[in-house]
């Protein structure tokens, strides 16, 4: 994307349309999250990265937070593309995760419910419907309703500080949002920390508040139906192979015979005079080369391997 | 209307008459220099310049007309990210702004929900975070928060301003930090540490009183004296490390070519605010004419000839002339 594709799609966002370049350059940020970035498996909506998953994930980015106020500031902070290319790899990062969390929603329900039955807690103040019954921690029997407000109980749910609340591994895909052990920890020192006795109700709302839940629907307290999850490991030389396949798309030929000629440990000087040019032209390849490299990497570990990758798949395709 | 020290006093207003008094302003800044006091000419000039006129800001450098309510975009040097910001208030060298963010979920007490009308999408205006920006940093408008919004960041701004609670209804706000565990501490460090470099521009002229002021605590913030900067200019401002001692008159003996690099070579942005110091300097300073190397020389030695003062209106123009010799060279 250029400054004007990119002055262009800011204006045109402004009235509510996608340009064609902004839609590529979206397309490019997909890809690169998933196949460059090593995103987890577990965060795809089919439970494996392809083409196809890439696909669903840039259609419900662009649907879901994008054409709904997501699109616009990003734009408009974007100075240049390439800071448009790092706050949108950041914007869909957020979003998959996020969705992840709302889609976790009536799981973190079902989880509560169960966990208040187990011998930690005690019912303070019974009542009919089952998300309107008044719990406390058995070492405080007497503990008073909860007489604050909403907000009041969101503070302290932030106050708890920080949870782990994601899970990377496919083995843990459909666990639920906060381990066991951090949702135990939560609603305890939840009613500690506001010396009360809460209701399902209030655990939610907090929870939700936290960790930005959607609304659950009471009617169907079911958990989600487990699915059997398939083999853990995320098979990187693939994710790899794929990145590097996106990066020599976008090197020129001459730029391909100077990827293979360092890595050969060919001279500069070699290589200048079969391109017919100056040993200056050649390094500045080698600079360009690493750019786009570098524009797939996030780190320089990362950058190496990605390089190493390129190199290879070349010299297996010229032989 | 003619000043002097007695009726200066009886105004309430001898800081004003120091200013002015070209015998005080050569006294204190060149020890050799002895004379009588109206010798060196009747007090007659007001101690500030008449402020420019809207028209004369416009036609210097101009900047977009912005108001109260309005979304901008902060830009700041080569930074390729823009602040987005709303305007809380503004005069007629900066603005304060609330940054905007779209993590509503992280919003706090000082945090106020606003749009999406008017803006264009949701978002919360960190009033925590607000700071002063040059208007020349404000690169566009891109919207205007609703009269119901602006007026309710303002009340918000006042009360934060005042450390005391705002009588907003909570739903305009994000929940309470109360704890030092709260996770939104850390979102707000990052959010902090990101607006504050584009404050950092405003900030250049905080408690700074005049133009040797500022070039004296820029080049010290930079491990450097005047004289180091004059160096570096290869004796082209020989005046430069004269301004921490003696009044430099700025139109005779400082070329504003020289005097934009002085100020770039500082890093200090040419913006109204500082246009404004050196009018000011150049008004206070002007001695009306444009003397020769020799006369330049004996006035160093502090034994120039004494030479009639010019008028107020005389040092109106000259600072005039050179403050727009100043944006045409930073112009170019």
């Amino acid at each position: 994307m250029t400054d004007a594709e990119l002055r262009a799609a800011r204006d045109a966002a402004r009235e509510g349309r996608l340009t064609p370049a902004l839609h590529v350059e979206l397309a490019a940020i997909a890809r690169w999250l998933v196949f460059a970035a090593n995103l987890p498996a577990s965060v795809s909506p089919h439970g494996s990265w392809d083409d196809e998953a890439v696909q669903d994930v840039l259609q419900s980015w662009i649907e879901g937070k994008l054409l709904r106020g997501g699109l616009q500031p990003l734009l408009e902070r974007s100075r240049t593309p390439e800071a448009f290319q790092r706050l949108g790899r950041r914007s869909l990062r957020h979003w998959m995760l996020n969705q992840r969390r709302r889609s976790q929603s009536q799981n973190v329900y079902a989880k509560l419910q169960q966990l208040l039955g187990d011998a930690s807690f005690a019912v303070r103040q019974d009542a009919t419907r089952p998300q309107d019954v008044w719990w406390t921690v058995v070492s405080a029997p007497d503990a008073p309703l909860y007489a604050g407000t909403e907000s009041d109980l969101l503070s302290l749910a932030w106050s708890l500080g920080d949870f782990e609340v994601l899970r990377f591994s496919e083995r843990n895909k459909l666990s639920p949002l906060l381990s066991a052990d951090d949702l135990r920890r939560f609603v305890e020192d939840l009613m500690r920390a506001s010396g009360s006795a809460l209701r399902l109700t209030d655990l939610m709302g907090a929870l939700r508040g936290r960790f930005g839940l959607d609304e659950v629907v009471l009617e169907s307290l079911d958990p989600e139906k487990v699915a059997l999850a398939s083999p853990d490991a995320v098979a990187d030389d693939v994710v790899m192979r794929s990145t590097a396949v996106a990066v020599i798309d976008q090197l020129t030929a001459r730029q391909r015979d100077v990827v293979l000629g360092t890595r050969a440990e060919e001279r500069l000087e070699d290589m200048a005079a079969r391109h017919g040019c100056s040993i200056a032209t050649i390094h500045n390849e080698q600079r360009r080369i690493a750019a786009v490299v570098e524009r797939y990497s996030e780190n320089r570990a990362e950058r190496d391997a990605l390089l190493k990758t390129v190199g290879d798949l070349l010299y297996q395709n010229h032989e | 209307m003619s000043y002097s020290i007695v009726h200066a006093r009886r105004q309430g207003d001898a800081e004003r008459h120091a200013l002015s008094c070209r015998l005080l302003l050569d006294r204190a800044q060149s020890p050799r220099l002895r004379g009588d006091h109206c010798a060196l000419g009747p007090m007659s000039a007001p101690a500030v310049p008449r402020p420019l006129a809207a028209s004369q800001w416009d036609a210097l450098l101009p900047v977009l007309d912005i108001d109260v309510g309005a979304v901008v975009r902060v830009v700041l040097g080569t930074a390729d990210e823009f602040l987005l910001a709303a305007v809380i208030e503004r005069d007629e060298f900066e603005a304060i702004v609330a940054p905007l963010s779209e993590e509503l979920e992280l919003a706090a007490e000082w945090d106020l929900f606003v749009g999406p009308q008017g803006i264009g999408w949701p978002a919360v205006a960190e009033v925590w975070n607000a700071g002063a920006v040059l208007l020349e940093q404000v690169e566009e408008t891109i919207g205007h928060l609703s009269d119901e919004d602006a007026q309710r960041l303002g009340d918000l701004y006042e009360a934060s301003l005042d450390g005391t609670r705002t009588s907003l209804p909570r739903e305009w706000t994000g929940a309470p930090i109360t704890g030092g565990e709260d996770p939104r501490i850390l979102h707000q460090e990052e959010a902090f540490e990101f607006a504050r470099t584009y404050y950092v521009p405003a900030s250049t002229f905080t408690d700074v009183g005049s133009l040797p002021s500022l070039l004296e605590q820029c080049a010290s913030e930079r491990n450097l004296t005047l004289h180091d900067v004059q160096d570096r200019l290869a004796e082209d401002a020989p005046w430069l490390s004269a301004m921490a001692n003696r009044t430099v008159d700025l139109p005779a003996e400082a070329p504003a070519t020289i005097l934009v690099r002085v100020l770039k070579e500082l890093d200090i942005p040419i913006c109204r605010r500082v246009v404004d110091l050196v009018h000011r300097q150049a008004y206070q300073t002007s001695s009306g004419s444009y003397p020769s190397a020799a006369r330049l020389a004996r006035r160093r030695r502090g034994v120039a000839s004494r030479v009639a003062a010019p008028t107020a209106e005389e040092r109106q123009a000259a600072a005039l002339s050179y403050v727009q010799g100043l944006a045409k060279a930073a112009r170019s």
